[in-house]
């Protein structure tokens, strides 16, 4: 009876400390956690523009990203931000700003209008029609009304509340794609175009009648033709073939004008391209001939096309208005980092010289690519300007006063696509201990001497960091203000319990960064133009190795990165020193283009006698590479333990190959073959999931409640294949969706579990660690999101205990399961990794609702009883309820919701209770945080001065008693 | 947000109408919309307004809400749907809305576990905030009371009652009781039985009699 009850007592101790294993205190926010909120790539910017005063206080812009925001231009700081749905139905496509209004198109239909201040939603309307083509707004000033175009229809609606006035259906809308509108003159042109035919174009007037509908012949018309409006009246088409340009009148569509492009000096490329515009200008359109030549074009009355300016050297331009006057501003690359700035007044040719300035551009952010210009009087009356300026890193820099950069937006963050975490260095002290106890060669005397030598050198350290230490404090106040980089070169060694890491993230764009987890600053940058990411089933992928940790000094730890070249679609290959940031020697600065296609990377599991573990790559000729290339010989000494596999996700095959020695190359020959087709359901691979290499498994096996031991699967062969199919409907029943998840080992082509979903569908995701997958999916026809959980047990015996090999593998292991209800949808889902595996593992989902949920693994566990007996309970196990607790006390983010999350990175500290976590998508988050609690070191709260006072109070006390105690007995004695 | 804490605590059931509120969307084709209003009672200002949103299925189909509180979710096809509002501060219970091929509207509360189960809701939704998110944990303080409510406490506290308190309330009562007890006292505070701190730890610092012990101890204090 007894046991039972403290039994009972424990196990609610156990979940109320399960329940609330991680919830943060009030006071900790922000003191190990930071966000950084991001926009994406600009599409459309506008300035702000209030009534009497020069306005740019704020900068609007629309993003690839599905985002609307309003920035403050002092300091780059977001005001408010709208993010939308991902996919086609969030698609900015445009917005406009008129100084009182912003009005945006989304997913080419929902025309929504925001309040500029606050950024509210003022109206939203849903036209009727396709989402195929990008609508396009326009403002009519003249009559408050907005037109929008969809592929089928324009629309005037009333700029104030969004209220329809009229709409005109536009003829032959799946053939012909309507794509330009443009107000003028009080009418409304709408430009249709069939490549290789014809361009159509509509007016109508303000009330909505069609007026007149002209097709005019245009032969030379391509898909991939850039037109656009010019002057508010003419079509402009860019013909690089033909180099010429074709000019409609839009008043009078008689024809296209053609003017040659030899003509007017210039010969057009393929990257010919039309400068973006925000603020429609007057005079001239700014066109870059090639990638250091601009030039100002101008329609004459004829149909024929003038320069106005021509600006070689120039990498971009764009034309401002002020008082009444225009000025092209103009951006030269003038040396190694440097951009040169100009103004000239059009119409002049004089040069604005208060607008001549060099601008620091660094060589990492590539090309510049659009930029947007504001001018304003200062106080003095000069001229002031702002400047921002989007990059082909999609980074954006505002430029002010003399060229100084205000503030810089890292907008590729928002693009990652592989990050890993590396520890600092040792300090130079620490080294040499780690020299000192490395070596077992050495004998007695010699490790005598070093032991004094390392003694010495510390004792001079110590000394001269007290001198230091008497002469003043050096910054530490300095990381608080966050915004100087260079300061902190010192900082960059390793904490006492490795905390403090270097977060290396590959984004999309081609941009590697180093950044300090302590605070998320960059500390290094490299552009890499060329690198792109795989396609890996739709998602994008960059494969981002350490090759070599921090822990071998003096050699310096080295990370690699494989992606695809944008151009060839070969490998593309970039390693560096993750630290310092620097590209490993005979590293061109582009990256390394690889002359062949990779089929299939990873990296090896042994180090080479330079602690290097190999990068082994598979071409698409089944020839092994290796890099670095010297590798090669070492790979081909262990090849006998090398095997490779590879899935076809169209065919679904997954084939699996040993590696061969043959006329002294590396090649692969098939061992196994694994068919997970099945024709009638059209099923496709969709995951393929191996366990983390990082990770390290502490406990081999689960004790029972009967003492007995329950030994864990622990095969690191296996990965998890899902495949995502359909049944097709028959006379009896409609057709659902079908998922198969199958567990396999990699070595032999031993398939181990097989499991399978009717009525359910993905997206899944997939958790792979120890002998446990968790996967999450979406039941169909109880309309919820479902997880479950696979437990992989050898049984009561252990088999191989000391050296696991796939080919003496154990018998098939006892595969427990059981599912669960998660009420929410997630993005996406992994699990927490801590130094030695000790610690119980926390499941960390990413919601759809911007929290990030920690959710103990004891939650997500087959042997849940459904009736809790007395083993059970000695076990530890609770019992069975279908649907998973979440509260907000598990949201490790609190309130800071992070928005379309596409994956979540862990990396273990130097303390085995605390694992260190980077979400990244829209936004990054970066926290740190302990499954099991701080088990391992004092809690910050720990009070030693109540303990200290307490022990010596009770001290004091016992004495003073007992000289009382025998003053007492002294005076009985005297009775 | 948080749906499973709606269950721990039984909040009140908002709107209970067992009818079915039938609006036919007069949209042509095959797409609807979802309307409603979100209304925050607790709240004095209006910047929540900002930075809420009301989603479909975690995300497929957002909407941001007007000046007013009100929204529409545009171009939905026919199905069930889950609507919820999002709010890093303020929490809200989801509702399900199933909308007919022909445009027929039910709203319903959400009931993973028997997703059969019909108890409809208002519609146009209304959403009316639940209570704040609490995503912190209170930390511990060092209480007086949390030190004597503590078991361990009260289990030392009993016996020195018993030890203490007993033994006087029964001098009183009996004296050849009370020569007993004395007795006994007398045999517990012999000095034999008993060993002396101070002079244990006189031992310890280097001998010395027991006065002088007493001196260091003074010392120490």
């Amino acid at each position: 009876m007894a046991t039972t009850g403290g039994c009972i007592f424990i196990l609610c101790t156990f979940l109320s400390c399960f329940i609330y294993s991680y919830a943060l205190y009030e006071d900790q926010v922000g003191s190990f956690d930071w966000r950084q909120q991001y926009i994406g790539r600009y599409k459309r910017a506008y300035w702000e523009q209030v009534e009497g005063t020069a306005g740019g206080k704020r900068l609007f812009v629309s993003s690839e990203k599905n985002v609307i925001a309003s920035l403050n231009t002092a300091n780059g700081k977001i005001v408010w931000r709208k993010v939308f749905e991902e996919g086609r139905r969030g698609e900015v496509d445009d917005l406009i700003y008129n100084g009182e209004i912003l009005v945006s198109v989304l997913g080419g239909r929902r025309v929504a209008a925001w309040s500029p201040g606050s950024g509210n939603l003022l109206w939203e309307i849903f036209l009727d029609g396709s989402d195929k083509h990008s609508g396009v707004v326009k403002f009519v000033e003249e009559s408050g009304l907005v037109v929008a175009l969809t592929s089928e229809k324009v629309y005037a609606v009333q700029t104030r509340d969004g209220a329809q006035k009229w709409e005109v259906e536009l003829s032959n809308s799946e053939t012909v794609r309507y794509s330009k509108l443009q107000v003028h003159d009080g009418k409304v042109y709408v430009v249709g175009m069939t490549a290789g035919s014809e361009v159509k174009v509509i007016s109508i007037g303000l009330d909505g009648a069609v007026l007149s509908t002209k097709p005019v012949l245009a032969g030379f018309l391509r898909k991939d033709t850039k037109c656009r409006i010019v002057e508010e009246k003419y079509l402009m088409c860019i013909c690089w073939m033909s180099s010429s340009f074709h000019v409609l009148n839009l008043k009078s569509p008689q024809g296209f004008v053609a003017t040659s492009s030899q003509d007017l000096g210039h010969d057009l490329t393929e990257q010919s391209r039309w400068v973006e515009q925000y603020t429609p200008s007057a005079r001239g359109e700014v066109i870059q001939i090639s990638k250091d030549r601009t030039v100002l074009v101008t329609v004459n009355d004829n149909g024929k096309v003038s320069v106005i300016k021509d600006l070689p050297k120039s990498a971009i331009a764009a034309v401002v208005s002020y008082e009444g006057k225009d000025y092209i501003v103009s951006l030269e690359q003038t040396g190694h980092e440097e951009l040169t700035m100009n103004m000239y007044e059009l119409g002049t040719s004089n040069q604005v010289s208060e607008a001549n300035h060099k601008i620091h551009y660094m060589k990492h952010h590539g090309q510049p690519l659009q930029m947007t210009c504001l001018l304003a009087q200062r106080k003095d009356g000069k001229m002031a300007y702002k400047l921002a300026l989007l990059s082909e890193d999609y980074a954006v820099q505002l430029v002010h006063k003399s060229g100084k950069i205000a503030w810089r937006r890292d907008e590729f963050l928002a693009y990652a696509v592989a990050v890993e975490m590396v520890d600092l260095p040792v300090s130079e002290n620490q080294a040499k201990f780690e020299d000192e106890f490395g070596s077992h060669e050495d004998n007695v005397m010699t490790m005598f001497v070093k032991r004094v030598k390392t003694q010495l050198s510390q004792l001079q350290t110590f000394i001269v960091q007290q001198i230091h230490r008497l002469q003043g404090v050096k910054h530490h106040t300095v990381i608080e203000e966050g915004e100087d980089e260079d300061t902190e070169d010192d900082d960059l060694l390793r904490d006492e319990f490795s905390l403090h890491k270097i977060i290396v993230i590959v984004t999309s764009p081609g941009k590697i960064v180093g950044m300090k987890s302590i605070n998320g600053h960059l500390l290094w940058q490299h552009f890499l133009p060329e690198l792109g990411p795989f396609d890996r089933f739709g998602r994008e992928k960059v494969l981002l190795h350490v090759q070599r940790t921090t822990a071998h000094f003096p050699n310096p730890p080295q990370c690699v990165v494989l992606g695809r070249n944008r151009a060839s679609g070969r490998g593309h290959l970039f390693a560096f020193d993750p630290i310092s940031g620097h590209s490993v020697s005979q590293m061109p600065a582009g990256g390394l283009h690889l002359p062949y296609n990779i089929q299939q990377a990873f990296l090896l599991g042994e180090w080479d006698e330079h602690f290097m573990k190999a990068l082994i790559m598979l071409d698409d000729t089944f020839t092994v590479h290796t890099y670095p290339t010297s590798a090669l010989s070492f790979v081909e000494k262990h090849r006998s333990s090398i095997y490779i596999y590879l899935a076809d996700v169209d065919s679904s095959l997954l084939n699996g190959y040993r590696l061969v020695l043959s006329q002294n190359k590396l090649l692969v020959d098939n061992v196994w073959t694994v068919n997970l087709q099945n024709q009638r359901q059209n099923i496709k691979i969709t995951n393929i999931v191996a366990k983390s290499a990082h990770e390290h498994i502490y406990s081999q096996g689960r004790v029972l409640g009967d003492r007995s031991v329950l030994y864990k699967y622990l095969n690191p062969n296996v990965v998890v294949v899902t495949t995502e199919g359909e049944e097709p409907a028959t006379s009896q029943q409609k057709g659902y969706p079908v998922i198969n998840v199958y567990v396999l080992d990699v070595i032999t082509g031993h398939m181990i579990f097989h499991g399978n979903h009717r009525k359910a569908q993905g997206p899944l995701h997939i958790i792979h660690s120890e002998n446990w997958v968790v996967y999450g999916y979406f039941n169909t026809k109880q309309r919820r999101h479902e997880m479950a959980v696979l437990e992989m047990y050898e049984g009561k015996n252990q088999s191989n205990a000391t050296v696991f090999s796939s080919f003496t593998a154990p018998q098939q292991p006892l595969v427990m399961r059981q599912s669960f209800i998660f009420p929410l949808p997630m993005y996406t889902m992994t699990t927490t990794i801590t130094e030695k595996g000790i610690t119980t593992k926390d499941i960390l989902v990413a919601l759809k609702n911007g929290g990030v949920f920690t959710l103990p693994k004891a939650f997500l566990d087959p042997r849940r009883p459904l009736t809790p007996t007395q083993e059970t309970q000695e076990e530890g196990t609770f019992p069975y309820i279908p649907e998973l607790p979440v509260h907000t006390e598990g949201m490790i983010n609190y309130n800071q919701t992070l928005y379309h999350v596409r994956g979540i990175h862990t990396s273990p500290t130097g303390l085995e209770s605390t694992s260190l976590i980077l979400c990244y998508g829209l936004d990054m988050f970066h926290t740190r945080i302990q499954p099991s609690k701080m088990f391992d070191v004092l809690k910050e709260d720990f009070e030693h001065w109540l303990i200290a006072s307490v022990v010596l109070s009770m001290l004091v006390a016992s004495f003073i008693t007992q000289k009382l105690a025998s003053r007492k007995a002294l005076n009985r004695q005297w009775k | 947000m948080n749906r499973y804490n709606s269950r721990i605590f039984p909040v009140f059931l908002l709107f209970i109408s067992k009818v079915l509120t039938e609006i036919v969307e007069s949209e042509t084709g095959d797409v609807f919309k979802i309307e409603g209003r979100v209304e925050v009672v607790s709240a004095t200002e209006k910047d929540w307004i900002a930075n809420t949103q009301v989603v479909v299925d975690g995300g497929d189909y957002v909407a941001h809400l007007r000046g007013d509180g009100s929204f529409v979710l545009n171009g939905l096809p026919s199905g069930t749907y889950v609507v919820e509002v999002l709010n890093p501060t303020y929490l809200f219970e989801a509702t399900r809305v199933d909308i007919t091929s022909k445009g027929k509207m039910r709203a319903r509360r959400v009931n993973y576990l028997q997703p059969s189960v019909v108890k409809t809701m208002h519609y146009p939704l209304e959403f009316r905030d639940r209570r704040k998110a609490n995503y912190f944990q209170k930390r511990e303080q060092w209480k007086i009371t949390d030190f004597l409510m503590n078991p361990m406490v009260l289990t030392m506290v009993l016996p020195l009652v018993l030890i203490m308190i007993l033994p006087k309330m029964m001098n009183a009562a009996d004296p050849e009781a009370q020569k007993e007890m004395q007795s006994q006292m007398k045999a517990l505070n012999d000095k034999s039985s008993l060993p002396d701190m101070s002079e244990m730890l006189a031992g310890w610092l280097g001998g010395g009699s027991s006065s002088k012990s007493g001196s260091k101890q003074k010392q120490r204090r």
